[in-house]
C-alpha cells in the first residue's frame, strides 16, 4: 500500500487555484560552461528521495485529500539535450508544460545546451513550494551538486513541517494568540480593474514573456532609490502602477490596487531553514489613489500604500485562520466551495522573487551569467508581473496563456514599464552625482 | 536628520509622562517623520535644513496632541468580551427557557400554553437587548434610536400582555392590550421627549393626549357603551391644543414686550459720553 502524506492547508489552496492558473512555477538559469548531467541526476535522485512529496500524487476526494507516494525512475524528472539548434526555444517548450496533480513527479528538470550555453530549468507543481521554497532548492541543488563533483558526502535538503502553524512558529505567544485571532479578510483585493488581454481563444497557448532590464538602467535606479532610501520593490510598484494606468487607459483619478506577494517566512523560526518544503507566501495591497503627475507622485502614493502593510506586524497573516478553521470544519468538497464563494483571486499582481545569487548557484566551473524564475502561467483575465535579478540585471515576466497578440499587449507594457524607470532616472539625475 | 528628529521628539515627550505607550508613540511618530521627509525629497526638495523645518511645521500643535494622548482614556478592550459573555448568557437562557418548557409540559401537561414561557422569554432577551442597545445610545446622544427601541420594546410587551390575556386568562377584551399599547408608545415617547428636551416636545404632548383620549374612548365605548356623550373625550386633544396655543402665545407676547422695554430704555434711557462725539 503506498505511504500517504498529509494534504496541507496550502497545497489545498494552491489547488483551488486551478482555476485561476496552471498551478507550475518555473525557473531557468543558464551557465558559461558544461554541466555533469550524471552528478546533478545524482543529486536530483537523492534530494527526491528525502524529499517524498516531489514523487507523490495528489489524490482528491470528497471529504479529505491526501498524496500518496509514488514510484519513479529519473526518467520520470530529467530531460537531456545537449544538441540544442535553439536553446532559448528548446528552453521555452520545456518550461510551458504543466505537471497532472495525479502525476507520480510533481517535478521535472531539464538540462540543455547548444554547445556555447549550458541550461537547467525545472518547473514544479506550486502545491509542492512557493518561489521562496524554490529559491532555496536551487541554492541547495548547487550546493549539493558541487559536493558531488568534489566528491564529498553530506548533502542536506530541509525536511521539516509543511504545516500552515509554522508560519507562527517565530512569535511571541502573546502575538500568536492575535494572529490566530486574525479572521478578518483585511487582505482581500476588491480591485475590478483588469489588464487589456484580448478575450479567450483557441490560438491561446502557455507563454512566458519576458523582458530584461539593462544594467545600467537598473543600477541607475537602484541608485537613486537608495539616496531616497527606497527598495526596488517599491520603484518596480510604481513603475508597474504607473504602466498599467496607461496600457489599460484606467481613468488617471481612479483608485488603483494591486496585491505584491510578500515572503511569510519572515515570521518563522530562522527564517524558514527548518520546515519542509511548502507553500508560505501572502500578499500586502498597494493602493494608489491616481496614477499621479509625474512618476515620483506614483512613488509617493505607493510609499504611502506599502507603509503601512510594512509596519503591520502581522502582514500577510490575515484570514489564514479563517481558512484553517474552513479547512478543519467541513469536507472538502465543502470547504472549497465555500472557499470559492469567499475568495476573489486579484485581477493583476506582482511578485518580486529577487536575486538568484549567482554564487551560491554556480555549478562546479560553471557560472551562472543568466537566468529567471516565475510564478504560475495565469489564465485570462488574470495576469502576474514577476521579477528576478541575475547579476545586476533584471528580468521581468509575464506567464499567461495567450495568442499572438496578447504577446504584442504585453512586450508594449514591458516598454511602458521601462520608459518609467527612464522617466524616474531622468527626473532625479541630480540624485545619481 | 533621524537624529534630529529623535531629538525633537525626546525633548517634546519630556512633557508627558513616560509610559511605554508614550515610547510606541514616540517611534511611530519618528517613522512618520521620516516619511514625511522622505516624500518631500522625491518631490525634489535637496536642502536637508529645510526638509526638516517643514516636516516639523506639520507638527506646530504637537504639544496640544501630547497633551491630549496623555488624558486619553485608558480603555480596555472589553467589547469583544462582552459579546462573548451575552451569546454565553443568551445560550444558557434558551437551554433554561427550553427545559422549563419540556419540564412544564412532561409533568404538568400544558404543552400548550406552556410554550408561552418560551415567546415571553425570547421577548424578554430581545427586551434586554433592545435596554442595552438603548443605554448606548442615551450615551451616544442618539434619542432617535433610543425611541426606537422603546417603540419596538413596548410592542414587544403589548403582544405578550395580549397573549397571556387570551390564553392564560381567557379574558375577552384582550385586544385592548393593543389600544392602550398606542397610548402606552405616544405617553413613553412624550416623555422622552421632554426628558432630553427634545425640539417637537410641545407638539407631541397634545398628540399624546389626543391618542390617549381616543383610546380611552373606544374602550369605554366598547366596554361599558360610554359612545354619547363620551366622544367628546375626542376633542380633550383638541381643547388641550388650544389651552397650549393660548400660553404660548401670552409667553411669546410677555417675552416680546421685555426685549422691547429694554430696546427703548437703552435708546432714550441709558446715557453714555461717547454718543456726544462718536461718528462711527
Amino acid at each position: 500500500m503506498a505511504k500517504i502524506l498529509k494534504a496541507e492547508i496550502w497545497d489545498k489552496m494552491q489547488y483551488l487555484f486551478r482555476d485561476f492558473y496552471d498551478r507550475m512555477v518555473h525557473c531557468v538559469q543558464i551557465y558559461d560552461a558544461p554541466i555533469d548531467v550524471d552528478a546533478m541526476k545524482n543529486v536530483l535522485l537523492w534530494t527526491t528521495e528525502k524529499t517524498p512529496i516531489l514523487h507523490s500524487a495528489f489524490r482528491v476526494n470528497a471529504v479529505e485529500p491526501y498524496w500518496s507516494v509514488e514510484d519513479y525512475s529519473i526518467d520520470d524528472i530529467v530531460t537531456v539535450k545537449l544538441d540544442c539548434e535553439d536553446l532559448d526555444s528548446t528552453i521555452d517548450e520545456f518550461i510551458c508544460r504543466s505537471i497532472p496533480v495525479d502525476n507520480n513527479v510533481q517535478y521535472q528538470f531539464g538540462i540543455f545546451s547548444d554547445g556555447k550555453l549550458w541550461a537547467i530549468a525545472m518547473i514544479v507543481n506550486h502545491m509542492c513550494m512557493d518561489g521562496g521554497d524554490f529559491k532555496y532548492f536551487m541554492k541547495k541543488l548547487a550546493e549539493n551538486y558541487n559536493k558531488q563533483i568534489s566528491g564529498e558526502r553530506g548533502f542536506s535538503i530541509k525536511t521539516g513541517s509543511r504545516s500552515l502553524d509554522e508560519v507562527y512558529s517565530n512569535l511571541t505567544e502573546e502575538e500568536k494568540e492575535i494572529a490566530k485571532g486574525l479572521y478578518k479578510n483585511i487582505s482581500a483585493v476588491k480591485d475590478e480593474h483588469y489588464f487589456p488581454l484580448t478575450p479567450s481563444s483557441k490560438e491561446d497557448h502557455t507563454m512566458i514573456c519576458k523582458r530584461k532590464v539593462e544594467k545600467e538602467l537598473f543600477d541607475n535606479f537602484k541608485a537613486i532609490g537608495k539616496k531616497l532610501d527606497v527598495t526596488v520593490n517599491d520603484l518596480m510598484l510604481a513603475f508597474y502602477i504607473r504602466a498599467l494606468y496607461d496600457v489599460g487607459m484606467f481613468d488617471e483619478s481612479e483608485k488603483l490596487s494591486i496585491p505584491c506577494m510578500v515572503d511569510l517566512r519572515r515570521h518563522i523560526e530562522a527564517g524558514g531553514a527548518n520546515t519542509g518544503l511548502t507553500n508560505h507566501t501572502g500578499f500586502m495591497v498597494c493602493s494608489v489613489e491616481g496614477k499621479g503627475e509625474t512618476i515620483n507622485d506614483t512613488l509617493i502614493s505607493v510609499l504611502r500604500s506599502v507603509r503601512k502593510s510594512k509596519e503591520d506586524p502581522y502582514m500577510g497573516l490575515y484570514s489564514l485562520p479563517l481558512l484553517k478553521l474552513a479547512y478543519a470544519v467541513f469536507p472538502h468538497a465543502i470547504s472549497e466551495t465555500a472557499i470559492k464563494i469567499g475568495y476573489m483571486n486579484p485581477l493583476i499582481g506582482m511578485s518580486n522573487i529577487g536575486l538568484l545569487n549567482d554564487v551560491l548557484l554556480k555549478l562546479g566551473d560553471a557560472n551562472l551569467v543568466d537566468g529567471f524564475m516565475t510564478g504560475a502561467v495565469k489564465y485570462k483575465p488574470y495576469m502576474q508581473l514577476a521579477l528576478t535579478t541575475v547579476k545586476g540585471q533584471m528580468t521581468m515576466t509575464i506567464a499567461i496563456r495567450g495568442n499572438d497578440e496578447d504577446k504584442k499587449i504585453v512586450e508594449g507594457f514591458f516598454d511602458l514599464i521601462k520608459q518609467n524607470m527612464r522617466d524616474f532616472i531622468e527626473l532625479n539625475r541630480d540624485k545619481l552625482n | 536628520m533621524e537624529d534630529k528628529f529623535k531629538s525633537y521628539l525626546e525633548s517634546a515627550f519630556r512633557t508627558i509622562a513616560p509610559t511605554k505607550a508614550a515610547m510606541e508613540y514616540r517611534k511611530q511618530t519618528l517613522k512618520d517623520m521620516l516619511a514625511r521627509a522622505q516624500e518631500l525629497r522625491i518631490k525634489g526638495m535637496t536642502d536637508e535644513d529645510l526638509i526638516f523645518d517643514t516636516v516639523l511645521e506639520d507638527y506646530e500643535d504637537f504639544g496640544d496632541k501630547l497633551k491630549e494622548f496623555e488624558q486619553k482614556e485608558i480603555k480596555t478592550n472589553s467589547a469583544k468580551r462582552n459579546v462573548l459573555l451575552g451569546t454565553v448568557i443568551g445560550v444558557a437562557v434558551t437551554v433554561i427557557l427550553v427545559v422549563a418548557y419540556l419540564l412544564v409540559g412532561l409533568l404538568g401537561h400544558l404543552w400548550h400554553p406552556g410554550w408561552l414561557i418560551i415567546v415571553g422569554g425570547l421577548f424578554l432577551g430581545v427586551g434586554v437587548l433592545l435596554g442595552l442597545a438603548g443605554i448606548k445610545a442615551i450615551a451616544k446622544k442618539r434619542f432617535v434610536a433610543l425611541r426606537l427601541f422603546v417603540v419596538i420594546a413596548e410592542v414587544l410587551l403589548s403582544v405578550f400582555v395580549f397573549l397571556l390575556l387570551q390564553i392564560v386568562f381567557k379574558f375577552n377584551g384582550s385586544w385592548m392590550a393593543f389600544l392602550a399599547m398606542v397610548a402606552l408608545i405616544l405617553g413613553v415617547d412624550t416623555a422622552i421627549a421632554f426628558f432630553t428636551n427634545s425640539k417637537g416636545k410641545w407638539i407631541e404632548l397634545p398628540i399624546f393626549v389626543e391618542g390617549l383620549s381616543v383610546m380611552l374612548y373606544v374602550i369605554l365605548g366598547l366596554v361599558i357603551s360610554f359612545w354619547h356623550p363620551g366622544w367628546l373625550l375626542c376633542l380633550v386633544g383638541v381643547v388641550f391644543a388650544v389651552c397650549e396655543l393660548v400660553v404660548f402665545v401670552a409667553l411669546h407676547n410677555n417675552k416680546k414686550e421685555k426685549k422691547e422695554k429694554k430696546k427703548l430704555s437703552d435708546k432714550f434711557v441709558k446715557t453714555d459720553e461717547k454718543y456726544w462725539s462718536d461718528w462711527d
